[in-house]
């Protein structure tokens, strides 16, 4: 054991600074997107936001963490303990995990001694490996909102299993146009195909999968205009009605968690990753490039995540039959119909132009075609719904 | 751990592949089916024994005693550590043990539990661990896909319906079996027949688990109709006519699918193609006849 | 149980999406450039509260007060009169007969020996303070009002006394219409002994 460890240690150290930077900054991030979320969501609504604890309020995600660590831990009485507890801890785990084959800086190609910006280089199957364990992360919620023993929790639960699986499907189509266009599962290489001139970057070539993509991964990460499993408004607070203090914030952590790769994931699959123009040379080159690499990097990945946050300002939250329409009626045949088009296009060896051409065909017929959305939309509620007590369940999904 | 080792391999893999003959060094020991199968293993007394104590559990219906179940459980782990227990002690082969261990505790919880909700999570838990056993085999891309595809999909759509008929109590026949003999027999035949398949001289499957595989044929880069596959394919001839190539992880899968086992590939989409359309035409007749 | 469309009732209609909405990402775009809009607009509402006091309207009904008259004596001639309009059964009085052979309380019959009133029951209404035939209770803009127990916000005479003192001294003196006359009423009062009575006094007897 200790000779394997005293072996490997060259190839070991860099892989445990990582997972080491990674478990650093997580919850660090994740508490600063609180606070920077608030900040954000007062400007938009012409207020100050947090501004006693600290200049500007900048400690109030401590005081925030402080006070939240420090909370009772109360366990009600209807819950089923083990699930109870094994839920919130399931939901950050799952939301960390994915990080293990998210470069946060620039990683080469090929290997290189010492510290790599990523916990696990060289995964042949780096993105689908994100998407596996993304996919694991419902059962953080489905198993809180069960052990919740509480109706609305349950409902919780039930809204986010049936969006899990909807959006997964989108999700995974619209990464296999960008796939197939750079032939590699391997995010590191799908990065290093983006290098070189601007119009190298995915989002020029395959725009209508960076809407599909980023559409539901909003979904996946469980927020608005998305976050049917904890509208406060319908469900009390979904899910995590029954949690507080401590597991309360594991719940939270995961979601900024996601929040972030989700983020990270549009950066560097249709942005660029740590490229930028003018930043030519090797990727390992010298220390200087390396951090002005992942200053470009993070700063994509901080103009992603203030996107984000706007959106939630912005958009009303969908109806659950409008979510479930968006998905199979609008993101799948698109995804599917973009990644036709790639296929096509690579196939015959056409010029990438045809890829952005017919991508943008692809753009304007799905706008024009959103006109047959518009039915379901104008549906009402209950138009075409039988009466009965199975269907009184389902519409109160 | 396995991961880091397999990356550090892969560095090596990776200052090879900068060199014309990207050969490896250390080579594969998958072979085609040259291994004789013994009848009968001292091995064979694994299923023979969890095939007794599982019977012994359902008999009666779901295990009514913790005590009677943790005692079985730790029967059971035992057993597993004894069949597991022989394999030389790395690192990697204690995590895949472990992994074993929770695969099996899962699948001994999937069929014991009580509510059917713990019994999808016990099955869970066995996939999961499962994935983990692929991990440690360097089997990327079936764990990520196994992932996908039953953890994240199908158990969840399990726990949807399991949620949504949620019962107050429990019916006879959620926790009575009809047949528990044969059903015990069943089991029994089945996890006999894979002992017997992974045997080899009285040791069980992770004692031929082979670390060195990342390292070996199957990280080559290239196709076999490439002129590293060819000459890496001619080189393995040399060594063993046994020894198969089998091509870079991922790319090597998916190529297989699509030209050896087309037919297979085809069929399983037109079945799933099929179930779709079924589901579909049920669920729309059964909302004209109720409106 | 049939919902049959009446004339009386106004039925709104849910707003049809057109063409252009069902598109979505316009109508995203619009809303994401509002939200960026003032998100840089640098414009608050936000009232800094405890650092900086909001301004309070004159007639705003907040804590009583017990007014004194000129010779500092509580105005209050006990009548009852509050008691008996107040809807929330918060103030409570007990009379007793003024002191005769003082020369300072000759012009009284009666005078208050306790004045409660339950600030935590009150709903400020303010019809204590209409009733009042002599002007002696008012409600002030004083609207901070705190305390750490229920006991601590039973204001008795003095207590009340001692709001008059601070808010006439303060300049917070509330300012009532209803009189006809816009001013601070207890002022409007002590004025009223020299000349005649505003018109419009008197009718709320």
């Amino acid at each position: 054991m200790f000779e394997y460890l005293k072996q490997s240690w060259p190839t070991l150290w860099p892989t445990l600074g990582a997972i080491g930077v990674i478990l650093a900054f997580v919850p660090v991030l994740g508490l600063y997107m609180t606070f920077i979320e608030r900040k954000l969501a007062a400007y938009v609504q012409d207020r100050l936001g947090p501004n006693r604890v600290g200049p500007f309020g900048i400690l109030q995600a401590i005081a925030d963490a402080i006070k939240l660590f420090l909370k009772e831990q109360i366990i009600p009485d209807h819950v089923y303990t083990f699930l109870y507890f094994i839920a919130p801890t399931f939901s950050l785990m799952t939301a960390m995990f994915a990080l293990v084959v998210m470069p946060f800086g620039p990683v080469p190609t090929e290997y290189t001694e010492g510290f790599r910006y990523i916990v696990a280089p060289g995964i042949d199957i780096g993105i689908m490996m994100m998407i596996a364990i993304s996919s694991l992360s419902a059962y953080g919620i489905i198993l809180g909102g069960w052990a919740s023993n509480n109706k609305y929790s349950l409902y919780g639960a039930i809204r986010s299993c049936a969006q899990f699986i909807s959006y997964e499907i989108p999700l995974g189509l619209s990464i296999i146009g960008i796939i197939a266009a750079s032939g590699s599962l391997n995010i590191e290489q799908i990065v290093s195909s983006q290098g070189g001139a601007i119009w190298n970057w995915n989002i020029f070539w395959q725009p209508l999968a960076l809407i599909v993509f980023f559409t539901s991964a909003l979904a996946e990460t469980n927020r608005l205009p998305f976050d049917l499993a904890e509208c406060e408004q319908e469900l009390v607070g979904g899910f995590h009605t029954e949690y507080g203090g401590i597991k309360f914030v594991l719940f939270f952590l995961a979601e900024y968690t996601h929040v972030v790769t989700v983020s990270f994931l549009t950066a560097l699959l249709f942005f660029g990753g740590w490229h930028f123009p003018g930043l030519t040379g090797p990727v390992d080159a010298n220390l200087g490039g390396m951090l002005l690499r992942t200053f470009v990097l993070v700063f994509k990945v901080t103009m992603v995540v203030g996107f984000i946050m706007l959106l939630r300002w912005s958009l009303p939250r969908f109806r659950f039959d409008q979510l479930m329409g968006l998905a199979w009626k609008g993101l799948i045949p698109l995804a599917l119909l973009n990644f036709l088009c790639v296929a096509i296009v690579l196939t015959y060896d056409l010029p990438k132009h045809y890829l952005a051409l017919t991508a943008l065909f692809l753009v304007a017929g799905s706008m024009v075609s959103a006109r047959h959305l518009q039915h379901t939309i104008n549906r009402p509620r209950s138009e075409g719904r039988p009466a009965t007590n199975v269907n009184l369940t389902e519409s109160a999904i | 751990m396995n991961l880091l080792n397999n990356y550090f391999l892969n560095s090596a893999f990776f200052a090879q592949s900068g060199t014309e003959s990207a050969v490896p060094t250390a080579v594969s020991q998958v072979v085609d089916s040259a291994v004789p199968i013994q009848a009968w293993t001292n091995s064979m007394l694994v299923p023979i024994v969890l095939g007794a104590v599982g019977y012994l559990f359902i008999q009666h219906g779901v295990v009514k005693s913790k005590a009677y179940f943790a005692a079985g459980a730790v029967a059971v782990l035992l057993a597993v550590g004894f069949a597991l227990g022989f394999t030389p002690g790395t690192f990697d082969s204690y995590v895949l043990m472990a992994f074993c261990a929770v695969a099996t505790g899962g699948g001994i919880g999937f069929l014991t539990a009580r509510e059917p909700v713990y019994a999808a999570l016990g099955f869970a838990t066995a996939v999961l661990s499962v994935c983990g056993v692929l991990f440690m085999q360097s089997a990327l891309f079936i764990a990520a896909a196994t992932m996908i595809v039953y953890a994240g999909a199908t158990i969840i759509i399990f726990l949807f319906v399991l949620m949504f008929a949620q019962q107050t109590e429990l019916r006879t026949y959620d926790v009575q079996l009809n047949n528990p003999l044969v059903a015990a027999a069943i089991g029994a035949i089945l996890l006999a027949t894979i002992t017997m398949c992974v045997t080899k001289n009285n040791a069980i499957l992770p004692v031929r688990v082979d670390s060195t595989r990342v390292m070996s044929a199957a990280s080559l880069p290239d196709s076999l109709s490439s002129e590293a596959g060819k000459e890496a394919s001619k080189k393995l001839d040399a060594i063993d006519p046994n020894l198969r190539y089998v091509p870079k992880l991922t790319a090597g899968l998916g190529r297989s699918m699509y030209t050896d086992y087309l037919l297979a590939v085809e069929l399983a989409g037109t079945v799933l193609l099929v179930a779709t359309i079924g589901a579909i035409a049920l669920a729309q007749r059964t909302t004209e006849t109720q409106s | 149980m049939t919902t049959k469309k009446s004339k009386t009732v106004k039925w709104g209609e849910e707003p049809k999406i057109g063409w252009w909405e069902a598109m979505y990402l316009p109508a995203i775009a619009g809303g994401l450039a509002t939200a960026i809009k003032h998100a840089f607009s640098g414009r608050t509402t936000t009232r800094q509260y405890p650092d900086v006091e909001p301004e309070i309207p004159p007639n705003y009904r907040g804590v009583h007060r017990l007014n004194r008259d000129e010779e500092g004596r509580v105005k209050c001639v006990a009548c009852y009169m509050c008691q008996t309009a107040c809807p929330a059964n918060c103030i409570e009085i007990i009379a007793a007969p003024a002191p005769k052979d003082d020369p300072h309380w000759k012009d009284r019959d009666k005078f208050p020996q306790t004045f409660t009133i339950d600030e935590l029951r009150c709903i400020y209404c303010g019809m204590c303070e209409e009733a009042c035939p002599v002007d002696a209770i008012e409600l002030t803009s004083v609207y901070d009002l705190t305390g750490y127990t229920r006991k601590e916000l039973i204001f008795d005479k003095e207590k009340l006394l001692s709001v008059f003192d601070e808010t006439s001294t303060a300049g917070k003196d509330p300012v009532r219409t209803n009189r006809g006359a816009l001013g601070p009423a207890s002022v409007e009062a002590a004025t009223a002994s020299q000349g005649p009575p505003p018109p419009g006094r008197g009718s709320h007897g």
